[in-house]
């Protein structure tokens, strides 16, 4: 299916129950469990939520991953990407990177002994040299915020 | 002000150009400038939005704080605050605490070098043994989850002023309708606020309170730099939950207190968890700093082989994880909210097989008693 195709078609377009054509938002923060030994899939909002998973299942969809996490705001979801990491990791960032992700990863993350070195990212010499032993992930923005510098994904 | 009006009159008069009483949801997410260094305070949607304004200014004077900060959940809320410290620091936590705070202290944070111990804040020789030269805070939940266990907020104060450790309360329980830690010494106060201030199992949220300058611009950057903030429409939500709490409290309360004491009587119950029915030393500090006992309880049955057949025969009650909404929800700690917690420290703690957690609603009390009477009677096999 083509990308404009699978926008529109993504699985959630008819509601199963009602056939509304548009999946209901659902507001319950719980979900009533009908088994003690098999929860149901749904069980507490953060855990999970339909119109939530709707969403996730299509971006996940759209970018070709395996699963997608929707967040509260976009630095909510980096900083989560971040804690994936642990102290003495070493990141490689692009140099212009936006100024909210430098804060977080100045300040918080350095505080938590994750290290970062910011690199021009479109000079793929640079990056190379730049890495180390404990260099667990390259952070890119591509085209770049604000100069819109273009990485060569590939290349990386 | 009593805290009933403060509570009913959130968000009105704060809308000058229409005279809305309620106030409306900005969905905005960017402001516009009028000039380069000119800002009407409202710039970008995750560092200041008009209707979660209303709302945190709301949480801290309900809380008695310098600031509220809204949050995407509790949970948010709670990784916010633990974001305060740095690797090596040491922090001393209620022995037992919501199995989510723990997941996330020992499968998430420890990582990053902080260290946890947990502690039954009711006995201070071991609170005081606990305290390291790298402890940085004290984390109470009181009455604590599941076991309604009672801590003393003065005394945990004066331990954390000789020692120069912040004072964290999570008053997810209690409400400033019933308990304001911050008037009692604590720093920072938290709150899963899906619970009862949002009060009808619609809204996931959190709040972070705190009391003095320096943590409050401290917060302030964290809950800006992370970005786990509470959207505008959950804001409002959250808003219209909170203006009927006192009300809802002295329902929950009531309820609670008479199936506790009907609980307590029952043959098929072992024993009931309600801070009214505590030893009178833990009860009386209880009475002092609260207001009242709330709307929870837990209470463990004599015979674990009912629970299956009791969960299923309710009627009314929803076999459901969560609490603090005007339906009543029952919880089984083993398996849901405290599955994360290794079953030694359950054990340890007292979250056994035979434990079950209720959220009591504000449904007519008769009706309520009459479900668990008939389910009992179905699990007993009578």
């Amino acid at each position: 299916m083509r990308f404009e195709t699978k926008l529109l078609h993504n699985g959630n377009e008819v509601d199963p129950y009602t056939g509304a054509a548009s999946i209901p938002i659902y507001q319950a923060s719980t979900y009533h469990q009908f088994e003690i030994e098999k929860p149901g899939e749904y069980g507490y909002a953060r855990v999970g939520n339909p119109t939530r998973k709707a969403l996730e299942e299509t971006i996940a969809s759209l970018e070709q991953g395996v699963a997608g996490f929707a967040f509260a705001s976009g630095m909510a979801a980096i900083s989560t990407v971040f804690l994936l990491f642990s102290p003495g990791d070493h990141l490689l960032v692009s140099q212009d990177v936006y100024g909210g992700t430098y804060r977080v990863l100045t300040t918080l993350f350095a505080r938590l002994g994750i290290r970062t070195s910011f690199v021009d990212t479109t000079n793929l010499k640079a990056v190379e040299q730049a890495i180390e032993e404990r260099t667990k992930a390259i952070y890119v923005e591509t085209p770049s915020n604000p100069i819109l510098k273009v990485t060569i994904c590939g290349g990386l | 002000m009593h805290i009933d009006s403060i509570l009913t009159q959130i968000g009105s008069k704060k809308e000058k150009e229409t005279g809305a009483i309620n106030y409306p949801v900005y969905f905005a997410t960017a402001y516009r400038h009028s000039g380069i260094g000119e800002s009407t305070g409202y710039d970008y949607s995750r560092t200041a939005n008009p209707t979660r304004d209303v709302l945190e200014d709301a949480i801290a004077e309900l809380e008695q704080g310098d600031a509220g900060f809204a949050c995407s959940s509790g949970m948010a809320a709670i990784q916010t605050v633990i974001a305060l410290f740095s690797k090596g620091d040491h922090l001393i936590v209620s022995l037992d605490l919501y199995g989510g705070s723990y997941r996330l202290f020992e499968q998430v944070i420890t990582q990053y070098g902080l260290t946890f111990s947990y502690v039954d804040l009711r006995d201070e020789e071991a609170i005081l043994q606990a305290i390291r030269p790298e402890t940085k805070a004290i984390f109470v939940e009181t009455p604590t989850n599941p076991l309604m266990r009672i801590t003393n907020l003065k005394r945990i104060s004066q331990i954390a002023e000789q020692h120069n450790l912040l004072h964290i309360v999570d008053n997810t329980f209690m409400t400033p309708y019933l308990q304001q830690p911050l008037t009692l010494g604590a720093d920072i106060v938290l709150h899963s606020a899906t619970k009862y201030l949002g009060g009808h199992n619609d809204v996931l949220a959190g709040f972070i309170v705190t009391k003095g300058e320096e943590l409050t611009e401290r917060m302030g950057f964290l809950h800006n730099s992370i970005g786990a903030v509470l959207a505008p429409l959950d804001a409002w939500l959250l808003m219209r939950g909170m203006k009927t709490l006192a009300i809802r409290m002295e329902r929950h309360q009531q309820n609670a207190y008479q199936l506790a004491a009907y609980l307590k009587d029952h043959p098929l119950v072992d024993e009931v968890f309600y801070p009214a029915f505590h030893p009178s030393n833990e009860r009386e500090i209880h009475e002092k700093q609260a207001k009242g006992f709330g709307g929870m309880l837990s209470f463990r049955v004599k015979d674990e082989a009912i629970i299956d057949s009791f969960l299923r025969s309710l009627q009314l009650i929803s076999f459901a994880e969560s609490l603090g909404g005007v339906e009543s929800l029952i919880t089984y700690p083993v398996t849901q909210t405290h599955a994360d917690i290794p079953e030694e420290m359950r054990r340890k703690i007292g979250i056994c097989n035979r434990l079950l957690r209720l959220s009591v609603g504000i449904e007519h009390i008769d009706d309520l008693k009459q479900d668990l009477e008939q389910a009992l009677k179905r699990g007993g096999g009578k």
